[in-house]
């Protein structure tokens, strides 16, 4: 099928209807995002690749009674894969951020690397001290890069009170930062 | 790269910046079981089609349910009677074979005539 204008919309509903490259287009547009929130937020490559298979499942099941009123699908892919999350972190199990499968860059020195894993890890171990709905607003902000009325939609919060959330998520963490600098690997003077 | 930095704002910022550049490429494969599952899911739904087609023919066979009624009654009525009117008389051949001699002494026509 020809598909004119290629927006997430016309795709899944060219999906509905029996086209096979309507679904490879999505996935290829909305499975960086979707995996890379989910991979910093459970931690660990192999619970982020369920839970971005199981995502997507939801929206092929969904796709012939989707609706041009319903949400944009990007927002209605981020509220499932949070919910996922939500119950994968209920789980006793969970692990911490897996670093075995860093991609390695040559070129960078390897106390380089280190350091910046040690980051990686002093801001993950940060954000999960803060409240779920902080942590939430400020990765979706700071790290998944949206609007605040694209969070504000995922979230079912106004725009106000996500960039509250945001501002409060973010001096808690400077000050969590603050207490663990060394472990940054930064040097005063 | 980790460095020298005095503002904390700075310090958060950077640390976005990393986490930000730390998320993997997804693995391939994932994608892979993306799109068998949407597959499957495709194929569910030409079948649920299929079946669609198969159900309304069913439905409709279902609502001629008053014509095969009709129909059913009708013809082995009309066979009785052209039968009853056309057909050779086998009473009398299963009278012989049964030995039944009843018929001889029962005129039903003629009783009933023999009344007027």
């Amino acid at each position: 099928m020809a598909l004119l204008k290629n927006t997430d919309h016309d795709l899944i509903i060219a999906f509905a209807n029996g086209d096979r490259t309507a679904a490879q287009k999505l996935t290829d547009r909305l499975m960086p995002k979707i995996y890379a929130h989910a991979y910093y937020r459970l931690g660990n490559i192999a619970d982020a690749e369920d839970v971005t298979q199981e995502a997507f499942l939801r929206l092929w099941q969904l796709a012939p009674r989707w609706k041009q009123e319903n949400a944009q699908i990007t927002t209605w892919l981020y509220r499932v894969v949070i919910n996922l999350c939500n119950d994968r972190c209920r789980r006793p199990t969970l692990e911490i951020l897996d670093y075995s499968r860093e991609p390695t860059d040559e070129a960078q020195p390897p106390a380089d690397k280190i350091d910046e894993q040690r980051r990686q890890m002093v801001l993950y171990h940060a954000m999960s001290k803060l409240p779920q709905n902080q942590r939430l607003a400020v990765q979706l902000r700071h790290i998944d890069e949206l609007s605040n009325p694209e969070i504000a939609e995922i979230m079912g919060l106004s725009i106000e009170a996500v960039e509250s959330l945001t501002a409060r998520g973010k001096r808690k963490l400077i000050a969590l930062l603050q207490t663990s600098k060394s472990d940054l690997g930064y040097h005063d003077g | 790269m980790a460095k020298i930095k005095q503002n904390p704002k700075d310090d958060l910022s950077a640390s976005f910046e990393t986490a930000k550049s730390s998320v993997l490429a997804a693995n391939p494969n994932l994608k892979k079981r993306i799109l068998i599952d949407a597959d499957k899911m495709r194929l569910g739904l030409d079948l649920a089609e299929n079946q669609a087609w198969i159900g309304s023919i069913l439905i409709g066979v279902k609502n001629l349910r008053g014509v095969s009624a009709m129909v059913g009654f009708t013809v082995p009525l009309a066979a009785g009677i052209c039968i009853g009117f056309y057909s050779a008389d086998w009473s009398e051949l299963i009278a012989n074979a049964s030995l039944i001699y009843a018929f001889d002494e029962v005129n039903l026509i003629g009783s009933f005539f023999g009344m007027i």
